[in-house]
């Protein structure tokens, strides 16, 4: 290496330095890169604050319909969504009233859905009870979709529930997606 | 052309350290607006942004800063950026805003744009009458997602945003 190309190797070198110290440098043109997320995310709506259940024919079962609507997306990879609830026993209690186990519900759900349950089940008060669930990378538009809880009450057909007496139940939808 | 065949003869005598000081300030031309110096400068190199609620839409980043110098006398500029997608599924560029907040000096009649809808094109955020050589302008810009129920949920889908000065 030349003498002269060596003193312009040092001065370069103490350039670079600077240049360095000085933090990011110029260029032609300027670029960034910009990470976006798009977190998961959903929502419901029970649309019924109070789902009446009533005879159809005189002593037999009691029926009713939750509506609700939902919006959900779910990752794309190993994502999962459900739709659940849970039920209180009946109040006021009384032996001849309705219990929860007298109670069986059926779910429909929208297209979003990869599973709900087609037939009638007896709830749960102790833990949570499915209406619906996703897959990954599950979504609905931002109208959402629409489904509904049938409500079947087995009136015992030895002992009819009294008569003129209320009685409810709280139950509580929860949505969630990962 | 010419600033290409120093780099080479200098990548093959000195290495690549030495050769980096030379890239800036570089000398670019742009198509159609003759031949154009100016050097740039973004700040920072890596941004994130994240939806917040498809309700409420619209979701603020980051702020970028760009800077950049004009080697020679322009009558006016306008700085463009576009966006290209990398692993995004069904999202669009156009869910994205770049919003100017400020750019100077004011004293060189240095402009905002109005809010620019990203997309593949260059899209311009901030514009300027005559600039004068040797002197940093800034632009300090912030993203916007208008998130929607339309996109899938995402993680870390990268987005690459190119800015760049034109002149007349």
């Amino acid at each position: 290496m030349s003498k002269t190309r060596l003193m312009l190797g040092i001065a370069l070198l103490s350039l670079t330095f600077c240049f360095n110290a000085a933090g990011q440098g110029w260029a032609a043109s300027g670029h960034t890169v910009l990470s976006l997320n798009i977190p998961v995310r959903a929502e419901i709506i029970v649309a019924d604050n109070t789902t009446n259940l009533a005879e159809t024919v005189e002593f037999g079962n009691l029926t009713g319909t939750t509506n609700y609507s939902y919006r959900i997306r779910t990752s794309k990879t190993g994502g999962t969504g459900t739709i659940t609830f849970t039920i209180a026993e009946f109040a006021p209690a009384d032996a001849d009233g309705p219990k929860v186990s007298q109670l069986l519900y059926a779910t429909t759900a929208g297209a979003a859905a990869s599973s709900k349950v087609d037939t009638p089940v007896p709830p749960s008060t102790s833990g949570t009870n499915a209406v619906a669930g996703f897959g990954a990378n599950a979504k609905t538009t931002s109208a959402g979709e629409s489904g509904t809880v049938s409500w079947t009450l087995q009136q015992p057909t030895d002992k009819p529930y009294p008569a003129n007496t209320g009685y409810t139940s709280a139950v509580t939808f929860n949505i969630s997606a990962t | 052309m010419g600033r290409h065949a120093n780099l080479k003869s200098c990548w093959m005598a000195t290495g690549m350290a030495l050769c980096l000081i030379l890239v800036a300030p570089a000398q670019t031309s742009v198509p159609g607006n003759g031949r154009v110096f100016l050097a740039f400068q973004v700040t920072p190199m890596v941004s994130a942004i994240t939806g917040t609620d498809p309700d409420i839409p619209v979701s603020s980043g980051q702020l970028v800063e760009i800077s950049w110098i004009k080697l020679r006398r322009v009558n006016s500029w306008s700085l463009k950026a576009r966006a290209v997608l990398s692993g995004c599924g069904n999202f669009k560029a156009s869910a994205l805003t770049l919003r100017c907040i400020s750019a100077g000096p004011a004293s060189e009649g240095v402009r905002c744009g109005g809010p620019a809808t990203l997309s593949e094109t260059f899209q311009e955020i901030a514009g300027g009458s005559v600039a004068q050589p040797n002197k940093r302008y800034t632009v300090v810009a912030a993203y916007e997602l208008r998130d929607s129920w339309q996109y899938h949920a995402l993680n870390g889908c990268s987005i690459n945003i190119t800015y760049q000065a034109s002149s007349q």
